[in-house]
C-alpha cells in the first residue's frame, strides 16, 4: 500500500519513513504542498499524511485539493498541540483522522486502522444509528458521518417517550464513524440534553483522535469517553 | 618724587602750600635784597660824589695856591660828623697826580698810589677795592678852573656802611619771612585737616562696610542722609552725601541679597532632588543637600570632598563638555549611581554652571527615577511577555518539530524492540543520530526564549546590532515563513557597534517584525491582494551612526495616523487584540539608548521603519 507523507520537516519524514516502511507500507515523502500534490497525482497513493502548517500550501489546501482532485485518499492531517480549530476544519474537509505532534506509535496506529477501515467503506456513507434498549441502558451504535444533516435521524433516538425508563445512554462509534463541526455540536447538543433528563452519558470505541476532538469540544465533561483499545 | 606719592593727601597738602610758601618767600627776599643793594650803593656812590664835589669846589683856589694846610684842613673837614661813617679818606691830588693832602693818619696804603697815578684826571670815575682790609668805592672827581683841570678829589666810601645795613634789613626780613611761614604752616596744616580728616572718616566708614558692618551708622543718620563730617554744601558735604545714599543703597540690596540667599539655601535644603554642588575643575563634590545625603546614604562630611564619578557612572565627557553658558539642561538620563551600601539608584541628571564661594562650580541635580525606571522596566518585560503570548502557538509549533522527531525515533525503536525485529545498523544510528541533533535543536530553541524572555539587566553592553537581527530571526524567522511571509535580511557586515542591551534590542526588532507580519497580513486579508508578503530587514552605518531599516510591504500607515502610532494606547487592531504599546514602548526604548525611530509609509505601499543609533565608537 503507497502511503505520501509531505511534513516541511526532513526529520519528520525520514521518522516517518522508517516506521512505515516498518510497518510493511510503500513510503513517498514530499517536503511541501507543491511538491506533495505533484507526487500525489502521480503515484494516486491510498493514504496521504499531511503536516497542517507548512509555507506555500499548507496541509488543509492539501486536503482540499486531494479532495477537489477526486481520487479516494485517506487524508490523515498531522497537527501540532493547540491547533484543535485547524483539526476540525479538517473534520468538515473530510480528513480521515489526525494526529498530533509530537506522533505517538498508539495514535499512528490508530490513524493507520482508521483509514484502513475507512478505505473499505464507501465514499459517502450516509449517517445510520440503530438503537437497543436493556433494561436501564440504552445502547446506540453510531455509523457513517454524522453532521447536521443527521439531526432528525440521531436525535429521533432519544424522544422522550422512548427514555422514560434508561438510566443510561451508550453511544458506540463504528470503526467508521466520522463527524464534522456541525456533527460535534449536534452531539454535544443530544448530550446535554440527556444530562438535563439525569440519564448518564457513555461513549465507546472511541478512536484515540476521536477522543482528543471530544475532549477539546468539552464532551468529556458530560459523557464518559471509553477509547477503543489499540489493535497490535 | 615717588616719596611724594607714598605721602597721604592730608601731608601732599600741607608740604604743598609750605613749600609754595617758603619758595615764594625766598624769592621775594632775594629780589628785595638785590634791589636795596643797588639802591642804596647808587646813594651812596651819589653821596660820596656829591661830598667829593664840595670839596673840590672848596678846595679849588687852594690847589692853584698850593695852600696845602688849607687843603688839609678841608680833607679832615669832609670827614667831620657823620661823613665819617661814610667817607673812609679823602685825597687831593693836582693835575699831574701829585697828592697834595690826604687824611690817612697811618701811612698812604701803595695800591692806592698807584690808582692816583694812573688816573685819568679829566673825568669822574669810580672804583671798587680794598684799602687797608676795607672794601670801598674809589670816587675821584676832577677839579676844574674854568676848561682846565687843576687837580683831582678822591674820596674812598666806605662799603661797610652800606652792609651794615643790608644785614639789618636782612634780619627784619627774614624775621618776617619766618612769621609768614609759622603761619602759612598753621594755615596749611588746617586746610590739609580740613580736606582730609571727612575723606579719611569716609575711608573708615568704607572699610567697615566692606567689611559687611553696617551698623556703624545709625538708621536715623542714614534717612536723614547725612551726618556732620565738613561744612555745609561744600564739596565734601556733596561727598559724603553721596556716599550715604550710595551706602543705604548698598544696605538695601546686600539685605535683599541676604534674603534671596536665605531663599535658594531653604530650596537648596528642602528641595525633593539630591543637589551637589561641584567643582567645574575637579568634579569635587563641595556641598550637598540633606536629601542628597538621605538618598545615598552618605553623611554630608562624607561627600564632601568625594568625586561626583565615585557616585554613579556618570560620563566626564558629557559633563565637560556640555554644559552651556547660564541654562539648565539635562546632561544624562538614567545615569546608574550607587548608594553608600552599594544599592543602585537610576537618576536624571540636570546641570547648570555657578559659582559658589568665589569658584566656579556646576550645580547637578539627581532626579531619582529608580522607581521610574523600575516601571518602565517592568512595562517592557510585559510588552514582550505578550508578545511571546501571542508568539506562543508558533513557539510550540517550533518546539514541536524536534519533539516529535524524537518521539517518533525513540518509538519506532522500542516497537522493534518489543516485536523482537532487527534493526538494521544503518537505521539505529540514523535514529540516534537523529534523535541527538534534534534534542540540541529543541535545547536551542529553549534557550534563546529563555534569553530573550530575560529581564534586561541594567548595564548598557557593547552589541552589534546585526546580532540581535539573527537571533530574532531565529527565534520567528520560521514562524513568519509559515505565513507565507519572505523575511529577508540585508545585513551590513561592516557596521560599527551600539551600546545597548541586547535583550532589549531584540525586542525591538522583534515588535516591528511581528508588527511587519501583521501589517502584511491585513493586506492579504483585506485587500485579497495576493502578491506574496515580504518583510526586509536591512542594516546600514556611518561614521557615527548605526541604523536599521525594517520594511515590508503590508498594507501601510495613513499618513494622518503617522503621528498617533507612537502614541500610547493607539492602535489600529480590533479590541482585545493589542493594548497599544507596542511602539511607545519600542520609542521608549530606542531613546534611552540615544536613537531615534521614523517610519515612511503610504497606504498599500508597505511601511518602512527605521532606528538610528549612535554608534558606540572605541575609546582613545
Amino acid at each position: 500500500m503507497k502511503i505520501l507523507v509531505i511534513d516541511d520537516e526532513k526529520p519528520t519524514l525520514s521518522m516517518f519513513k522508517l516506521f512505515l516502511t516498518a510497518y510493511g507500507y510503500e513510503v513517498y515523502t514530499a517536503q511541501d504542498g507543491e511538491r506533495g500534490l505533484v507526487l500525489f497525482n502521480e503515484i494516486c497513493p491510498e493514504i496521504v499524511f499531511t503536516d497542517i502548517r507548512m509555507p506555500g500550501i499548507d496541509g488543509l489546501e492539501v486536503l482540499r485539493r486531494i479532495r477537489e482532485s477526486g481520487i479516494a485518499s485517506q487524508v490523515i492531517i498531522i497537527t501540532g498541540h493547540g491547533d484543535m480549530e485547524k483539526a476540525v476544519e479538517a473534520l468538515d474537509l473530510d480528513a480521515s483522522d489526525f494526529i498530533n505532534k509530537p506522533v505517538e506509535r498508539q495514535a499512528l496506529n490508530s490513524a493507520l486502522a482508521r483509514a484502513e477501515k475507512r478505505k473499505q467503506l464507501p465514499l459517502d456513507p450516509g449517517f445510520e444509528c440503530s438503537g437497543k434498549q436493556q433494561e436501564g441502558n440504552l445502547s446506540v451504535f453510531l455509523k457513517g458521518k454524522l453532521t447536521a444533516s443527521a439531526r432528525d435521524v440521531f436525535s429521533g433516538k432519544f424522544n422522550p417517550g422512548v427514555l422514560n425508563d434508561v438510566e443510561q445512554v451508550c453511544l458506540i462509534l463504528d470503526d467508521g464513524f466520522s463527524i464534522d463541526r456541525s456533527g460535534i455540536s449536534l452531539l454535544t447538543e443530544v448530550i446535554q440534553g440527556l444530562r438535563q433528563k439525569h440519564i448518564r452519558v457513555f461513549m465507546e470505541n472511541l478512536s484515540y483522535n476521536y477522543a482528543r476532538v471530544f475532549q477539546m469540544a468539552g464532551i468529556d465533561k458530560i459523557a464518559v469517553l471509553k477509547e477503543a483499545l489499540p489493535e497490535e | 618724587m615717588n616719596f611724594f606719592n607714598d605721602l597721604t593727601l592730608k601731608n601732599k597738602i600741607f608740604i604743598s602750600c609750605l613749600g609754595f610758601t617758603l619758595v615764594v618767600s625766598v624769592l621775594i627776599a632775594l629780589f628785595t635784597r638785590a634791589l636795596l643793594i643797588t639802591g642804596l650803593t647808587g646813594e651812596l656812590k651819589k653821596r660820596g660824589i656829591g661830598i667829593a664835589q664840595s670839596i673840590a669846589d672848596s678846595s679849588r683856589v687852594f690847589i692853584l695856591t698850593k695852600d696845602l694846610a688849607q687843603l688839609t684842613a678841608l680833607a679832615y673837614d669832609a670827614r667831620l660828623g657823620n661823613r665819617k661813617d661814610i667817607v673812609t679818606y679823602l685825597i687831593i691830588g693836582d693835575n699831574q697826580g701829585n697828592i697834595l693832602a690826604h687824611t690817612f693818619t697811618t701811612g698812604f696804603p701803595p695800591n692806592i698810589r698807584e690808582i692816583v697815578k694812573n688816573q685819568n684826571y679829566e673825568r669822574e670815575e669810580i672804583n671798587s677795592f680794598n684799602v687797608n682790609h676795607h672794601s670801598v668805592f674809589h670816587v675821584a672827581v676832577p677839579v676844574k678852573e674854568g676848561i682846565y683841570t687843576v687837580g683831582s678829589v678822591q674820596v674812598g666810601l666806605d662799603k661797610q656802611h652800606i652792609e651794615t645795613l643790608i644785614s639789618k634789613l636782612r634780619l627784619i626780613f627774614l624775621s618776617f619771612l619766618s612769621m609768614v611761614s609759622l603761619i602759612f604752616f598753621f594755615l596749611s596744616h588746617r586746610l590739609a585737616l580740613h580736606i582730609t580728616k571727612p575723606v579719611s572718616s569716609l575711608i573708615h566708614y568704607t572699610d567697615q562696610i566692606t567689611k559687611g558692618n553696617f551698623n556703624i551708622l545709625s538708621d536715623d543718620e542714614l534717612e536723614k542722609g547725612q551726618f556732620k563730617l565738613g561744612a555745609k554744601d561744600d564739596e565734601i558735604t556733596k561727598l559724603t552725601n553721596s556716599f550715604m545714599k550710595m551706602t543705604s543703597q548698598l544696605k538695601q540690596s546686600t539685605d535683599r541679597l541676604k534674603k534671596s540667599q536665605k531663599k535658594y539655601r531653604a530650596l537648596f535644603q528642602s528641595g525633593p532632588n539630591p543637589i551637589f554642588v561641584v567643582d567645574k575643575k575637579t568634579f569635587e563634590i563641595l556641598d550637598a543637600n540633606p536629601n542628597a545625603t538621605q538618598l545615598f546614604g552618605y553623611s554630608r562630611q562624607e561627600l564632601l570632598g568625594m568625586s561626583l564619578f565615585s557616585l554613579g557612572s556618570l560620563d566626564r565627557g558629557e559633563l565637560i563638555h556640555k554644559h552651556p553658558e547660564g541654562e539648565t539642561m539635562v546632561i544624562s538620563s538614567k545615569v546608574n549611581f550607587y548608594k553608600k551600601n552599594g544599592g543602585s539608584v537610576f537618576v536624571n541628571i540636570h546641570t547648570s554652571l555657578s559659582e559658589y564661594r568665589n569658584e566656579d562650580v556646576i550645580i547637578v541635580a539627581a532626579t531619582d527615577i529608580t522607581e521610574l525606571v523600575e516601571k518602565d522596566s517592568q512595562l517592557i518585560q510585559a510588552s514582550k511577555m505578550t508578545n511571546l503570548e501571542k508568539m506562543s502557538a508558533g513557539i510550540a509549533h517550533e518546539i514541536n518539530q524536534p519533539l516529535n522527531a524524537i518521539k517518533m525515533g525513540s518509538e519506532y525503536l522500542c516497537m522493534m524492540r518489543e516485536k523482537n525485529r532487527k534493526i538494521k545498523d544503518k537505521e539505529l544510528g540514523m535514529v540516534l543520530g537523529e534523535i541527538s541533533t534534534q534534542v540540541s535543536r529543541a535545547a536551542e530553541i529553549v534557550g534563546r526564549l529563555k534569553t530573550f524572555s530575560r529581564k534586561a539587566d541594567f548595564s548598557r553592553e557593547v552589541i552589534n546590532i546585526n546580532e540581535c537581527v539573527r537571533s530574532v530571526n531565529k527565534i520567528i524567522g520560521r514562524q513568519i515563513t509559515l505565513q507565507n511571509i519572505d523575511l529577508l535580511l540585508e545585513l551590513d557586515m561592516s557596521i560599527l557597534p551600539i551600546q545597548a542591551h541586547n535583550n532589549r534590542m531584540e525586542q525591538v526588532i522583534f515588535n516591528l517584525i511581528t508588527n511587519a507580519r501583521d501589517a502584511v497580513n491585513e493586506r492579504i486579508e483585506t485587500v485579497r491582494d495576493i502578491e506574496r508578503g515580504r518583510i526586509i530587514i536591512s542594516s546600514f552605518s556611518d561614521q557615527k551612526t548605526v541604523g536599521l531599516d525594517i520594511s515590508d510591504n503590508g498594507i501601510g500607515i495613513e499618513s494622518d495616523r503617522m503621528d498617533l502610532i507612537f502614541e500610547s494606547f493607539y492602535t489600529s487592531k480590533e479590541m482585545g487584540e493589542g493594548l497599544g504599546l507596542g511602539l511607545p514602548i519600542i520609542q521608549g526604548i530606542v531613546r534611552d539608548y540615544h536613537g531615534t525611530i521614523s517610519v515612511n509609509s503610504s497606504p498599500g505601499n508597505g511601511a518602512c521603519f527605521t532606528i538610528i543609533f549612535p554608534a558606540h565608537l572605541k575609546e582613545k
